[in-house]
């Protein structure tokens, strides 16, 4: 054998391959030469290859299940003590006798057999486990289970008391029963589950053939059945669930609790029974259950799980609306139509039994009793416990799970935009489809001779038309839902403040609004599609001003107030109409977390003014509909954020004291509800605020009083909630300078709850910069509060140094010690104590400018130009324009050897080219990156920009004055120089006076004044050129 | 119950010991499986080995903590070796003379659940792969990969590290090898 010949298999594949038979024999032959062996394998082996077929390709046999199996007990077998009498019912897990008990007692009962297949002796210790339990549970709504054994083939069987009823949601919808009595039915069964968990029983397996009903004296009376098998035969329910076929178990995993499908097996307790419950109440409302079950069927295990685990359940409203003709039968079995039965689910029901199904249990009410009480306070028209599940929850846990499938969420939204192009483009076809039929028929009166052709061809015509019609509504009606619920997820959720997904929430949120805007229609005739466009135009403001469009938002809702003219004005009987625009005023919060001021702020402000007079007039016409009057409240609340930041101070707080009065009124109706109580406390604060800008200390600190306890009892009652607690946090901080004064002590307490609060919102989110700011607050509000506790400002600073002893790492540390410091002008430990904060915390821009200033004024040039430097390898990458500002102009603060001058000149630009409103602050550093590189012109121009666009903030103009007056210099116009030195030094000396002593917290901006102000002396007295 | 998700996590840190360990846990979990199922189904009713050894995975599995693709590759490679082995044990039992019992009892023992010629298929098949296994273990890994573990090609070409091309090189070569032999032994 030739050493280098190749292996038979690569021999084999590359004669595979060959054109033709004459090249593979010639390839043999070479291949091959002298091993007559090797080539006579090769061969059968490419014979062989051209037999094979699908040989293989088929995987492995299948195994037969070939054996009978055991006979099944019949009716007359004995069993232990009972008799089989007859069969009464056959389920997923076995068969149920009538039965017969010779001993000790006479008595008939029902015998359950479960089928064969598990260890009957471990069914059975189970059940031993818990029969003391199930012995001592006596409740009229409960069948007792009385028994448990072996057949003589060795399978378990259950004894228990004989209940001759039928299903619960059978038994309802044969008498047509009204929701309300079917609540009253469901009480019980909850009662009987609190009385089965208060004797240590779960059951586990809630669902309608396990509520069975029967007639007592006529009155229908509730029967739970089979406590403690589900839990003895647990291992059957997972075998099951794994290996049989679906068709078994119909409807188990339907009314199962996500805990449950975990099969982590260990962890189920009562909150399992309060989801099944919800799933039966669910089902006994609306005729469904919350997960079809026919999907169920069809999906795999691992789908199953995840379905019963993730899908969101529709709220009952929803489902009934969207049930389209089986609604109707739904209704008609519960005596009532559609259109009663949604309206008597939306609100508070709908609430009630989305808490019962919550997916995390400790959501759910915490006992069946508690879901009872709600129920009842439900039929008693009182104020309920459950309440909408905040969307940003839902978004966490969903987001959380899928990262990947919020692109996709982005890539349905197109997808919806452009399935609504379609159904547009139906609707359009189904029109123009009428407007042919009506023609031809017009013709048909005038050519009688052609009438039977065309009445068919018009009737065709018209049929198609309203079908098309028919189905583009259709249609535009899911896609808008759809759009709807998304839009709520997106739109709520804090999540996407994170700020690489602020994009990806934009874009989502654009997408939404191309799908509301392609909607719009005018010319519409018809008081629901009016009153749905209303809605909808304010779901346009609501996104816009999401999106930063606050010019956009303050459009949409002229338009939405324009329709809801129309509708009261056109018809003035379509109140149900008028009513459902109810809470939508979403609207856009004029100052609220956006960059963007809208360009008309008195555009803003009419608008606001004409919202307001139309639902005053509203909540006048419609004294009971609460969602006006909280619409209301918000709307004056808008109104008077718009004021205060218009400089309109004490008309704000008329506004926000009439958000007051109305938020109140509500409250007594409803004390409990929560977001009421939310948004009272949010005006207590703001009150608290504003008050104090009026110079009405003792007022602001009433409110901030009222505040605190408001947000207290909110945090109490709802620990998960972030926004109470972050609330708090905002009014503890507003309250604690009036507590320092009095009471050192209680001012310390209230300063580490605040941080209490910060820090766990931070646990929670450790990825919102929003709460790490809040912690960063709530520490400098705690260290202020140890130093009031200090006897003296130098103390104080004593207190501190030593407190930097020993948290080398806390920036905030530092930096409070560096603003106690510049105060009193020690500028060297400002300096040392800023640079380390700054150098602890690179992040932080709002030390750079503290720190250039401090180290500059302390003469070490090194620590500034490491802070300079720092903060450019920071931010010189970032899309934050104040960040990208504050870094440019603590460079171009003095004349530096060695900087970089052209990138500072690039940030400078950039921040100029944000809107931003700010932009005046970015202006003035635009003309030092001028002046830096000698462009006097541009100094002059950008200067004078900033100084005009804002003319009161005393230490900025002084700042244009001094650039101008050097440019100015420059250009050797001295008269012009001495104009603008003089105007700036007026407005320097002017602050000055008001901060002799203590430097005030503004002290940087003083500092910077007069660092640039000495750098513009030095200039003016050089000898001026030759 | 065993927990082969551990076993799994421990391959994937890199234990050379817990590879093992796999194999026999597999093997025991995918008997009892089997018996399980059969028990349940109605006379006549078949059930694929494929279907078993992804329904195992699912349940022996923690799929939170082995979402991994080299975890499922562990996994269904040592199935698919335990379930040919499974199957040729069960073949030569049915070729050896029945043995009294409890004609009652519904598992893996009993060897009715092969027809006689699928039977000796499966151990012609068996003799064929040792040949194979002795010439090319990687190709033999691949057949068993492929029709005892029902994974597609590239999901074969992946549990063995090599290239969907080379697997499909490897596949043609061993249908090939495996046809010839098992006519071999007809012939015989």
């Amino acid at each position: 054998m030739k050493p280098n010949r190749p292996s038979i298999d690569s021999i084999f594949l590359a004669a595979v391959e060959m054109p033709n038979h004459a090249a593979r024999s010639e390839y043999l032959d070479r291949v091959c030469s002298g091993d007559a062996e090797l080539r006579r394998r090769v061969e059968r082996l490419l014979a062989a290859q051209s037999k094979v077929g699908s040989f293989l390709d088929d995987p492995a046999p299948e195994l037969h299940a070939t054996r009978d199996q055991p006979a099944l007990e019949n009716a007359g077998t004995q069993i232990g003590p009972y008799k089989l009498l007859q069969q009464i019912g056959e389920g997923g897990f076995g068969v149920v006798f009538m039965a017969e008990q010779q001993h000790p007692v006479r008595r008939t009962v029902a015998l359950k057999i479960i089928k064969p297949g598990m260890d009957t002796r471990q069914v059975i210790a189970r059940f031993e486990s818990e029969r003391q339990a199930l012995a001592i549970m006596d409740h009229p709504n409960i069948a007792k289970v009385l028994d448990a054994g072996a057949t003589e083939s060795g399978r378990p069987y259950f004894v228990m008391e004989l209940v001759k009823g039928i299903p619960i949601t059978e038994f309802c919808d044969k008498n047509h029963m009204a929701a309300e009595a079917r609540l009253k039915l469901f009480i019980d069964v909850c009662h009987a589950i609190q009385h089965a968990h208060h004797k240590g029983i779960i059951h586990r397996d809630i669902k309608p053939s396990n509520v069975m009903v029967t007639l007592h004296d006529g009155a229908p009376v509730v029967k739970v059945i089979d406590f403690g098998v589900a839990k003895a035969t647990a291992q059957r329910l997972t075998e099951r669930t794994l290996f049989t076929a679906f068709g078994q178990m119909i409807g188990t995993p339907a009314y199962m609790s996500p805990e449950q499908a975990e099969m982590s097996g260990l962890d189920i307790d009562t909150r399992s029974d309060i989801f099944s419950l919800g799933v039966l109440l669910y089902e006994l409302l609306t005729g469904t259950t919350p997960l079809d079950v026919q999907q169920l069927r069809k999906a795999g295990y691992a789908e199953m799980q995840r379905m019963i685990r993730d899908e969101a359940a529709p709220r009952p409203s929803t489902r009934m609306s969207s049930m389209g003709d089986s609604a109707t039968v739904f209704a008609g079995n519960r005596g009532t139509d559609v259109k009663q039965l949604s309206r008597l689910l939306s609100g508070d029901l709908d609430w009630i039994v989305m808490k019962a199904l919550e997916k995390d249990r400790n959501r759910r009410y915490g006992t069946p009793g508690n879901f009872a009480e709600d129920l009842q306070r439900y039929l008693q028209n009182d104020p309920v416990v459950a309440c909408p599940p905040s969307s940003w929850y839902r978004f966490r846990k969903f987001a959380r799970r899928n990262r990947v499938a919020l692109i996709t969420a982005l890539l349905v939204s197109v997808a919806l935009v452009l399935g609504i192009v379609t159904s547009t483009w139906q609707a359009v076809r189904a029109t123009n489809a009428e407007r042919v039929a009506i023609a031809s028929r017009a013709d048909e009166a005038r050519q009688r001779q052609r009438a039977e052709d065309q009445q068919q061809i018009a009737d065709a015509a018209r049929k198609e038309a309203e079908e098309q019609r028919a189905e583009a509504e259709a249609n535009l009606h899911k896609a808008k839902a759809a759009v709807d619920e998304y839009f709520t997820l997106i739109s709520e959720s804090t999540l996407l403040d994170v700020p690489g997904l602020q994009p990806l929430r934009k874009k989502l949120l654009e997408a939404a609004l191309l799908f509301y805007s392609s909607t719009a229609e005018d010319r519409i005739n018809d008081p629901t599609i009016l009153a749905d466009l209303a809605v909808t135009f304010m779901r346009v403001a609501e996104i816009n001003h999401i999106v930063d469009r606050n010019d956009d938002a303050v459009a949409a809702i002229d338009r939405a107030l324009a329709v809801i003219d129309r509708l009261r004005s056109e018809f003035p009987e379509a109140s149900d109409q008028l009513r459902s625009v109810a809470g939508f005023w979403k609207g856009f919060r004029p100052t609220q977390g956006s960059t963007e001021m809208p360009r008309d702020p008195d555009a803003a402000f009419r608008t606001l003014a004409r919202s307001i007079d139309v639902w005053d007039s509203l909540s006048r016409e419609y004294p009971d509909e609460i969602a006006f009057r909280s619409d209301l409240a918000a709307l004056y609340f808008h109104m008077g954020d718009l004021l205060v930041a218009r400089g309109q101070t004490a008309d704000g707080v008329a506004n926000f004291e009439k958000a007051q009065s109305i938020l109140e009124m509500l409250l007594r109706t409803a004390p409990r509800n929560q977001l009421f109580r939310a948004d009272l406390a949010r005006i207590h604060y703001l009150l608290a605020r504003n008050l104090l800008k009026l110079g009405l200390g003792d007022d602001a600190e009433a409110e901030c009083l009222t505040a605190l306890s408001l947000g207290e009892s909110l945090v109490a009652e709802f620990p998960q909630s972030p926004h109470y607690r972050s609330g708090l946090g905002e009014i503890v901080r507003q309250y604690l300078p009036y507590v320092q004064q009095r009471d050192p002590i209680e001012a310390k307490r209230l300063a580490r709850r605040g941080i209490d609060l910060a820090e766990s919102l931070v646990r929670d989110f450790p990825t919102l910069a929003l709460y790490q700011a809040e912690l960063a607050d709530s520490k400098r509000a705690w260290f202020r509060s140890q130093l009031a506790t200090g006897t003296s400002f130098e103390e104080a600073i004593a207190d501190l140094k030593e407190a930097r002893e020993a948290n080398q790492g806390e920036p905030l540390l530092f930096s409070v010690l560096g603003d106690r410091c510049a105060r009193k002008g020690m500028w060297s430990d400002a300096a040392s104590s800023f640079a380390k904060a700054y150098e602890l915390a690179p992040g932080d821009h709002g030390q750079i400018l503290f720190a250039a200033v401090a180290t500059l004024e302390a003469g070490d040039a090194d620590a500034y130009r490491r802070v300079c430097a720092q903060a450019l390898k920071q931010f010189a990458e970032s899309d934050d324009p104040v960040a990208v500002e504050r870094t440019a102009k603590a460079g171009l603060l003095a004349e530096t050897p060695g900087a970089d001058l052209q990138e500072l000149v690039r940030l400078a630009e950039f921040a100029v080219e944000k809107e931003h409103h700010m932009l005046h602050y970015f202006q003035l550093g635009r003309g030092m990156a001028a002046y830096r590189t000698g462009d006097w012109a541009g100094t002059l121009d950008w200067c004078r920009r900033s100084r005009e666009r804002r003319g009161d903030i005393s230490s900025m103009v002084a700042l244009d004055f001094l650039f101008e007056a050097m440019a100015h210099i420059q250009l050797d116009q001295r008269d012009k120089a001495q104009v603008a030195m003089d105007n700036a030094s007026n407005l320097v000396d002017d602050y000055l006076a008001t901060a002799t002593n203590d430097r005030g917290d503004q002290w940087h901006d003083w500092l910077m004044c007069q660092i640039v102000r000495r750098e513009a002396e030095s200039l003016f007295n050089k000898d001026p050129m030759p | 119950m065993i927990d082969i998700t551990r076993v799994l996590l421990q391959i994937e840190s890199g234990d050379p010991r817990a590879a093992d360990q796999l194999l026999p846990l597999v093997y025991e979990e995918l008997r009892k499986l089997a018996a399980a199922k059969l028990a349940q189904e109605k006379p006549g009713q078949t059930l694929q080995a494929t279907a078993l050894v992804h329904e195992a995975y699912l349940r022996l599995v923690d799929n939170d903590r082995a979402q991994e693709w080299n975890n499922r590759g562990h996994f269904f490679a040592a199935a698919a070796e335990a379930i040919q082995r499974i199957l040729v044990d069960l073949a030569r039992k049915k070729k050896r003379p029945k043995h009294g019992g409890d004609l009652r009892r519904v598992d893996l023992e009993d060897p009715c659940i092969f027809t006689d010629e699928r039977a000796e298929q499966l151990i012609s098949l068996e003799t064929a792969l040792n040949k194979l296994r002795a010439e090319s273990p990687e190709k033999a890994r691949l057949v068993t990969l492929r029709y005892f573990g029902g994974m597609s090609h590239q999901e074969a070409a992946e549990a063995l590290g090599i290239s969907r091309a080379t697997a499909d090189r490897y596949w043609a070569y061993a249908k090939a090898f495996l046809h010839c032999e098992m006519s071999d032994s007809e012939i015989a």
